[in-house]
């Protein structure tokens, strides 16, 4: 496993240089791109160093929960991102594929120097706390099985389920070496996301899961985390890893994200992540309680990184009555990402109209292309949504330009099936008496078959509408924005109404983009023949 | 000097031999009926006429200029053409369809002669004209179908079984709309069939066709001196009295 995720990484790598370093090269006072991970504690350091950086007086690009280490790697290597919070162990193994040797200092020299060398990243010094993989039991499971280490784990592991995140199953510093080292064989692994993790461990769906030792869900939740006898786990200091060019130009701000170097303690970190996992606290207000904490406060919280705006978590009440109270609470910020979540699937939906329409025709005409031009388009529609998205990363970046490509490509097929079989189907009959009374092929396209066909086509750009509004809420993983926003960062902080408030609107959207073309195919139906289409 | 004229034409789509050196002429104000059994090149002989089929040998005159030379696209507009299911466009209002070929030409009062050619298919204007395709019975489908062929007062009319699709009595009412049109018009048409009963009734001339070749060819009146061998046969199947 090892062996094929360095490979991996490194092919992408190789194959798509950073296109963008350039171009963002030429202007010093961008904005400085803060990004992070997927799951609550990477959320709270981005936002901590964009508070900071904001309070020197930089401006900040904030691109909360980009994805995991592989996608956020490409981005900051393409210079699309200038600083995220990583772990050292992170890097070592999973980026670099190498085993521990040694301690914090040793991984941290090594990472630092590896880094360096292979893509000219820098890590500042380690924030001060180190968040390890810790593998934990329901608190009174283990002490009925007398369970204290994960080499007591080995033991009954053929007698128990785990569950863990998909990040940690696929990777070197994971599942795979962990069952090496100890020997342990689970009688039945589930990927399970962060956000179900606790819940299916409280439900007995699984009995032991991945967590991170600073979580607050640990103490939430009152779990059991087993000691790491064999030293497995390399230490995982989290600091500030920089982009080149961000580093190379932007010298103050480096400065100011180094004050925070050793500054941050374990205790403060899960306090912190406490307030935002069991408080519902917002992020924003958390990082700015934890500088304050630190003495590095600046009484400003930037309000953008928690996603879904103030907190969700009310006072226990079902999610059904507190959904409507929070996102009218947030409706500012949920109406701007419904805007964006528009104008990513309009974008998209109008370029592969304006490709999709004219092609449909020619291929009409060159029948031969015809089935090999659907084929493909077949095939890119059944590429996964996210690897789709995922793959746009390395040749076009971070952010809108790739949500739309793959929208893109998405919306291709229906179009294009619908222009083709439409016009081919729009009154044969017509069409030869028309060019047999001396009608041109042009006359003949669009005064005949462009009017018979536009319902039909019209079809089509309405699936591919609907498609499209679902599928861009998966934009949000690569940092496009949109509805997927709060759906994302809910899925990370265990928030069911904060996913809810993104779910919701995008499904509502549909039903609306659905119900608007229908009404538009109606109205672009030819009359005469109209009630007989139908 | 014959109106169209037809010089050992030959086509064939891969194996299959369409025409085998055919000749024809058909004389200003005739009517040429051509008749004969799926396959027999009838339709492909008729549709070199305006150019929709390119032939592979042989040549075919038009108004004394062989097609070849002219632009299919004028060509075509300047010969009316009727084919057996109407094939009018259906979003578009009869008269539209009337007015078609005139349009096409840039004349100035199109919808002028599309209402004539109505009003002379016997369909009035003031009831039919705003009708869609649609809303008419099959017969008066046909007739719409005529009256675009010849609202641009063509010389020439092409008709490949124009009536072939309707029921009995709509038929022979069409077929008697249509010889009235002729005379009335003057207009030289070629009429393709496979009723030789259908043909001796509307046409002045008859070529039975038989493999991509003409079987027999007369003036539908003596067509009754020469009834041997394959026409006979014809003759017999179509049940007509002649």
């Amino acid at each position: 496993m090892t062996a094929v995720h360095r490979w991996r990484f490194f092919l992408l790598a190789a194959l798509f240089p950073p296109a963008s370093v350039s171009v963002q090269a030429q202007d010093p006072q961008r904005p400085i791109v803060v990004a992070s991970k997927a799951f609550a504690e990477s959320y709270l350091l981005a936002e901590v160093f964009a508070q900071v950086l904001e309070a020197d007086g930089h401006a900040v690009d904030r691109r909360p929960g980009l994805g995991t280490t592989e996608i956020l790697m490409q981005a900051i290597v393409g210079g699309d991102v200038d600083v995220y919070p990583e772990y050292t162990g992170t890097g070592l193994a999973a980026v670099l594929g190498e085993t521990a040797t040694g301690g914090s200092i040793q991984v941290f020299n090594r990472v630092s120097e590896e880094f360096e060398t292979r893509w000219g990243l820098h890590w500042l010094p380690p924030l001060g706390f180190e968040n390890t993989y810790a593998m934990a039991m329901r608190r009174e499971a283990a002490d009925s099985l007398g369970i204290r280490t994960l080499s007591g784990l080995a033991a009954i592991a053929p007698g128990l389920a785990g569950g863990f995140s998909p990040d940690f199953i696929g990777r070197a510093d994971g599942l795979d070496g962990l069952a090496a080292t100890y020997g342990i064989d689970f009688r039945e692994t589930r990927s399970l996301l962060q956000a179900v993790k606790y819940q299916a461990l409280e439900e007995h769906e699984v009995d032991v899961i991945d967590a991170y030792s600073t979580d607050g869900a640990i103490s939430r939740y009152d779990l059991a985390v087993l000691a790491d006898d064999l030293g497995f786990f390399p230490p995982y200091d989290a600091a500030a890893l920089l982009g080149r060019t961000f580093r190379e130009e932007r010298p103050e701000a480096v400065l100011v994200l180094n004050r925070l170097s050793g500054r941050i303690g374990v205790d403060a970190v899960r306090r912190a992540n406490e307030r935002i996992e069991v408080d519902g606290m917002p992020i924003a207000e958390a990082a700015a309680a934890l500088l304050a904490e630190i003495g590095l406060g600046t009484g400003s919280p930037g309000p953008e990184l928690d996603a879904g705006g103030t907190g969700s978590r009310g006072e226990g009440a079902p999610v059904l009555l507190t959904l409507p109270r929070y996102m009218w609470d947030n409706r500012g910020e949920l109406g701007r990402q419904v805007t964006r979540h528009l104008l990513l699937v309009l974008a998209s939906l109008g370029a592969a109209i304006l490709v999709a329409l004219p092609a449909g025709v020619v291929l009409e005409r060159r029948r031969v292309l015809a089935g090999s031009a659907l084929r493909v388009a077949g095939v890119l529609q059944t590429i996964p949504s996210i690897a789709l998205l995922a793959f746009m990363i390395p040749v076009l970046g971070i952010g809108v330009a790739p949500a739309v490509a793959a929208l893109f490509l998405y919306s291709l097929l229906p179009i294009l099936r619908n222009t083709y079989t439409g016009i081919i189907e729009a009154a044969p009959e017509a069409v030869g008496a028309g060019r047999a009374l001396g009608m041109t092929e042009w006359q003949l396209l669009h005064r005949i078959r462009l009017p018979l066909a536009a319902p039909v086509i019209m079809a089509g750009v309405r699936t591919a509408a609907v498609i499209n509004v679902g599928t861009a809420t998966l934009a949000a993983f690569i940092g496009a924005g949109g509805l997927g926003d709060p759906i994302v960062a809910g899925l990370s902080l265990t928030d069911p109404v904060m996913i809810l408030s993104g779910a919701v609107p995008a499904a509502g959207l549909a039903l609306v983009v659905d119900w608007g073309l229908a009404g538009a195919e109606t109205v672009i139906a030819p009359r005469g023949v109209a009630e007989g289409r139908r | 000097m014959a109106l169209i004229r037809i010089e050992g034409a030959e086509k064939r789509y891969g194996s299959t031999v369409a025409l085998d050196g055919v000749s024809l002429r058909v004389e200003a104000g005739d009517c040429l009926g051509l008749v004969g059994e799926s396959g027999s090149g009838k339709t492909t002989l008729l549709r070199s006429i305006n150019r929709l089929t390119d032939l592979d040998a042989g040549r075919v005159l038009v108004r004394g200029e062989s097609v070849d030379t002219l632009d299919p696209v004028s060509l075509r507009r300047s010969i009316g053409y009727v084919q057996q299911d109407g094939g009018l466009i259906p979003h578009w209002t009869c008269l539209a369809n009337a007015s078609l070929v005139p349009r096409l030409l840039g004349r100035g009062d199109a919808t002028g002669h599309g209402r004539r050619s109505l009003e002379a298919v016997g369909l009035g204007p003031d009831t039919f004209a705003d009708r869609y395709p649609r809303e008419l019975s099959g017969g008066q489908r046909q007739r719409v179908a005529i009256a675009r062929a010849i609202a641009a007062g063509p010389d020439i009319l092409l008709m490949d079984e124009p009536f072939g699709a309707l029921d009995a009595i709509t038929r022979s009412e069409a077929q008697e709309a249509f010889i009235a049109l002729r005379k009335s018009e003057g207009v030289t048409a070629v009429f393709v069939t496979h009723d030789l009963g259908e043909a001796v009734l509307v046409a002045t001339h008859i070529a039975v066709m038989r493999a991509g070749g003409v079987a027999l060819e007369a003036p539908a009146r003596e067509l009754a001196d020469s009834a041997t061998g394959y026409a006979a046969e014809l003759l017999e199947k179509s049940g007509v009295a002649l």
